[in-house]
């Protein structure tokens, strides 16, 4: 899932997640939108779209790791936290591939 | 060292929560409800309904990743019937208070809301009656800290001050200038609005999970829930550190690498969820 902002919206994304007006749903979930749909979007007060693809993340892959050591600063020692540290670095990682 | 404000003063302060000028009008309203014995279906969901700006947020909310719920809930009486009164009078809490929030405590917001995403998706996994419930655990575990925020501004600062300074978390910094924590602060007012003992312990027992009698799981699922949401960096609540983690929590729930592995996928999807919540 990727968070667009409306402005940047293309014909042809699929929408990933709902667009509500109110509480009733305008598009749903697996949409494909089209030049129209867009600019109706454009038009209603809303920022973002959920669409189908991956995140851009914010911050490189070596940034994000080394504030993952800071978090985990001091825990070298604790087995389970070194643990929990690895799997959230192969997650990380994952993000980036 | 400056004398730490006893807790017999915290506790009157935080229960007289109604008659304090500093504490926003539409919080007193909330506290006033949740406090008489019989809040009916109705009432609730006359006031939710009586407010656009929170009857969209409270939709925005059930409808997004954090509940995952497979059917659109389209309306605050609809919502009453599938998550439960007691989820939906969490969510009000939950979106009202860290509303005022975000300028005191920056990304307290998106931690509280990745902890209740990660604690539902964990009591899924253990097959838990009301996962809603315990993502509501999740949601409000830290709410103490803005009612402490909101009744000591000045020495609360000096806290996150001190946490930030000297790299410790919170939690131990809240000791050095008051004699009881968020987590004491947060579940004397679940108590006082009435909400489950399951919700009061888990708030209660976050950071000292094996001290929790009545309920155990719940608490020990939003011990781990904190611990992963901070690993992964989502949101800060005042201090970034990863805290330490209580083994016997970690055993009561026997999550395995690939339970992990999907509950820090999930919070990828809600953090960038949570900054249009």
């Amino acid at each position: 899932m990727r968070k667009v902002s409306i402005d940047q919206l293309e014909p042809g994304m699929v929408l990933e997640r709902p667009i509500l007006r109110g509480s009733t749903v305008f598009l749903g979930k697996g949409v494909v939108l089209g030049e129209t749909a867009i600019s109706r979007l454009r038009s209603m007060e809303i920022e973002h779209a959920f669409v189908e693809g991956s995140e851009e993340q914010p911050i490189s892959r070596d940034e994000a790791m080394t504030l993952l050591d800071e978090r985990f600063r001091n825990k070298e020692d604790d087995p389970l936290l070194k643990h929990i540290k690895n799997l959230v670095r192969e997650h990380i990682a994952g993000l980036y591939d | 060292m400056t004398e730490r404000i006893d807790i017999r003063n915290m506790r009157t302060r935080t229960e007289a929560i109604n008659a304090l000028p500093t504490v926003p009008s539409a919080l007193k309203q909330i506290s006033a409800m949740f406090e008489k014995p019989r809040l009916s279906i109705d009432e609730l969901s006359g006031f939710i309904s009586g407010d656009p700006a929170l009857t969209s947020k409270i939709l925005k909310m059930v409808n997004s990743a954090a509940y995952g719920f497979p059917n659109r809930i389209s309306s605050i009486s609809h919502a009453i019937m599938l998550l439960g009164f007691n989820v939906v009078r969490g969510l009000l809490l939950g979106v009202s208070v860290f509303d005022l929030m975000q300028k005191n405590i920056a990304g307290l917001w998106e931690h509280s809301v990745g902890c209740a995403v990660a604690a539902r998706c964990i009591a899924q996994k253990k097959n838990l009656q009301e996962p809603e419930e315990v993502s509501i655990c999740g949601l409000l575990h830290d709410i103490g800290k803005v009612i402490l925020i909101l009744h000591y501004p000045r020495e609360y600062e000096t806290v996150l001050a001190k946490a930030r300074d000297e790299g410790i978390s919170l939690f131990e910094a809240e000791q050095s200038r008051f004699e009881a924590t968020h987590a004491d602060v947060g579940s004397w007012l679940a108590r006082k609005w009435r909400f489950p003992v399951n919700l009061a312990e888990a708030i209660e027992y976050h950071h000292t999970p094996h001290l929790s009698r009545q309920a155990k799981l719940e608490t020990a699922i939003v011990h781990v829930s904190d611990i992963l949401v901070r690993a992964r960096g989502i949101g800060i609540n005042g201090d970034m550190l990863v805290p330490d983690i209580h083994p016997e929590s970690w055993t009561l729930l026997q999550l395995t690498d690939d339970d992990v592995r999907d509950i820090l996928a999930e919070l990828e999807t809600a953090a960038s969820e949570a900054e249009d919540l």
